[in-house]
């Protein structure tokens, strides 16, 4: 069906104005960005800004991937990509598994004391990082796993276990008990009902977790570059790495390149699940 | 497969939602559990389940075994719930058979006993359905089956049919009564419409406040209510009630209740109920036991045509009574004056203190 056809004011003369240049002023550093990273240094030093490049040029590129340096090793992003997956993949999995079955526990096994379990947990949410960094440091040390993925990947999982708790906690309350007692009845366990009964009924809000996990620790630059292996660490680490540091002229193509390269798993995984972000968010707010 | 509820009270912190309930039903027995919303009877019902743990004292017994303890699922009952709770996720056929591979049974064998079920009841081509395309009546058939697999002791209903419409309603009755007799199963459902507890119940519990009022078979419970409560719930239009003094002989309106089965020696004086059920009103004297009967003239202040018979309000007095006459052609006119007859044989006569029966 069409949509009605709006008459003509001047009122959606001002939205569409106002929305337009929200638009462009967002966009515009995209632009400027993509741009400049297609420029060869002479042309960036000589053209303006806004103007797309005479030239297309590559060079910027295929050294942010391949050979620029990140401290003494010159290797571009690539290594520190494999890096940052190897984190972000595991940290991804085990945070989002344990928050939902503390969510699941809170909500359908509740025990003396869960609420206040749950208050304890959310504290995890609001205190910032920084204030962590030194007791962290010498938990990692005494554990033995300072400076390795395997200490990162425990602190993104500690980190985001709050979070995901959160999500699956304000999503299974919203579920009729009936469902749990049904399977009680029927003999299933914790575990199978949780596979089983809750799990299934779930997609949108592991979406959610997901997408809110993934973008956590892959955008996570004070642990990585604080506790990161050296020569692996992640790489928001090595993209600091790389924009901070200059030998002779500022490489601003480079730059540009390695922060495009950087950012598109992100871009990509909202672009694609940005959908079921959205129905995932309201579906816990509104029963349905 | 008899369920025994002994002593059982139940407190939501300092609120008395159960209060030491005594209950027995027999092999085969279809017990209704019946009250107003918030009397306890699904609080009753869980904690046959299991699922309310019991810890104010009382006990319940399933074959005369002790389950009290026991996790619901080493009880051997089974239960559909008034929303059915199906797994939204699953197909029919897995949501029947869910209970069963939680259990551990054999394939052949589910296979088997889904089989026999889906026979039973008519859903073998719902199988491969998941319970979002599903009507109402075809949900309740499933649930009912999801219980029925598991070939259960004792069947616990927890309002299954509020959800329905009228008309299905009056089919599902019929349904769930037939099984109940093909099947000779233990049955305890839960309702608070006296429409179904007297169409279906062998035996009837009214709950009130969290006690129990009385049990009894549907024309026990509705021929002689042992108080007031019970009088007034169930039956529709509901009984009435007129209040007066026991006395010897009487001084403006006497009621004939020389026969009435007294259970202690009546005391002259007392104040005391006296109620009708509407269909013992009548608006003529027929052939009517002089005895048991006596004549009053009252004013109508409503007619209500329910097809078969009409529902008259008439003031008597200070109190209003409702009679259901037969429709005939000549209906009450509201406003009239009419003479209406009443059969005191099945009257209750309820004290006007405790509004238990005398």
């Amino acid at each position: 069906m069409r949509p009605p056809v709006t008459p003509f004011s001047w009122e959606r003369v001002a939205i569409y104005f106002c929305l337009s240049a929200f638009l462009l002023f967002f966009l515009s550093p995209l632009y400027v960005m993509l741009m400049t990273s297609f420029k060869s240094l002479d042309e960036i030093r000589e053209s303006n800004l806004l103007l797309p490049p005479q030239s297309w040029f590559f060079g910027g590129w295929t050294k942010a991937w391949d050979h620029a340096c990140v401290g003494l090793s010159c290797n571009g992003v690539k290594p520190h990509f494999m890096a940052t997956f190897a984190i972000t993949i595991p940290g991804l999995i085990l945070s989002v598994l344990v928050g939902a079955f503390n969510g699941y526990a809170l909500t359908q096994w509740k025990f003396r004391g869960s609420d206040l379990l749950l208050g304890g947990l959310l504290m995890g949410c609001f205190m910032p990082f920084q204030l962590y960094l030194i007791p962290i440091a010498i938990t990692l040390r005494e554990l033995g796993i300072f400076g390795t993925s395997f200490g990162l990947i425990l602190l993104h999982t500690v980190y985001g276990v709050p979070l995901t708790t959160l999500l699956f906690r304000n999503y299974f309350v919203t579920l009729p008990p009936e469902l749990m007692k049904a399977a009680v009845i029927d003999g299933a366990g914790f575990f199978r009902i949780f596979f089983y009964v809750i799990l299934p009924m779930s997609p949108s809000i592991i979406m959610v977790a997901v997408i809110l996990i993934f973008t956590g620790i892959y955008n996570d630059f004070i642990f990585a570059l604080t506790f990161g292996e050296v020569g692996k660490q992640p790489v928001m680490a090595a993209l600091n790495n790389i924009v901070n540091s200059t030998y002779g002229v500022k490489e601003h193509n480079v730059n540009m390149a390695a922060t495009l390269l950087t950012a598109m798993p992100t871009l990509f995984i909202y672009l694609v699940a940005g959908k079921f972000f959205i129905r995932g968010l309201t579906s816990g707010a509104v029963k349905g | 497969m008899s369920l025994t509820v002994k002593e059982l009270s139940k407190q939501f912190d300092t609120i008395p939602v159960l209060q030491n309930i005594n209950l027995e039903i027999r092999q085969g027995e279809f017990l209704v559990l019946l009250g107003p919303s918030g009397c306890g009877k699904s609080t009753l019902l869980n904690c046959v389940t299991g699922l309310e743990a019991i810890e104010d004292g009382g006990s319940i017994l399933i074959n005369g075994q002790e389950v009290t303890d026991k996790a619901p699922k080493d009880r051997n009952i089974a239960m559909v719930f008034q929303s059915y709770a199906l797994y939204p996720t699953m197909t029919v056929r897995k949501n029947i058979t869910f209970g069963l591979q939680c259990r551990k049974v054999p394939k052949a064998q589910i296979e088997q006993i889904l089989r026999k079920i889906v026979e039973l009841l008519q859903i073998s081509d719902l199988l491969d359905r998941k319970p979002a395309a599903l009507s109402g009546g075809q949900r309740q058939r499933v649930a009912i089956a999801r219980a029925l697999v598991h070939e259960p002791d004792v069947f616990l209903l927890d309002e299954p049919m509020s959800n329905l419409d009228a008309k299905l309603r009056v089919e599902m009755r019929v349904e769930l009564k037939n099984l109940h007799r093909r099947l000779n199963a233990t049955i305890v459902f839960v309702t608070h419409d006296q429409v179904e507890a007297m169409t279906l119940a062998t035996k009837i519990a009214v709950l009130n406040k969290g006690v129990l009022q009385q049990v009894g078979n549907p024309d026990e419970v509705y021929r002689t209510p042992t108080n007031r409560f019970v009088a007034e719930f169930i039956g529709s239009p509901s009984m009435n009630f007129i209040s007066g003094k026991l006395d010897v002989q009487s001084g403006n309106t006497c009621f004939p209740v020389s026969h009435y089965p007294f259970r202690d020696p009546p005391s002259i004086g007392r104040p005391v109920y006296l109620g009708v059920r509407p269909e013992n009103v009548h608006a003529t004297p027929g052939d009517l036991d002089q005895d048991t009967s006596m004549d009053m003239d009252v004013r109508v202040i409503n007619v209500e045509n329910l097809g078969p018979d009409v529902s008259v309000l008439c003031k008597f007095q200070d109190s209003q009574l409702i009679g259901r006459f037969l429709n005939t052609s000549e209906k009450p006119v509201y406003g009239k004056q009419i003479r209406i007859w009443m059969d005191c044989a099945d009257c209750s006569i309820f004290c006007q203190s405790t509004e238990e029966r005398l």
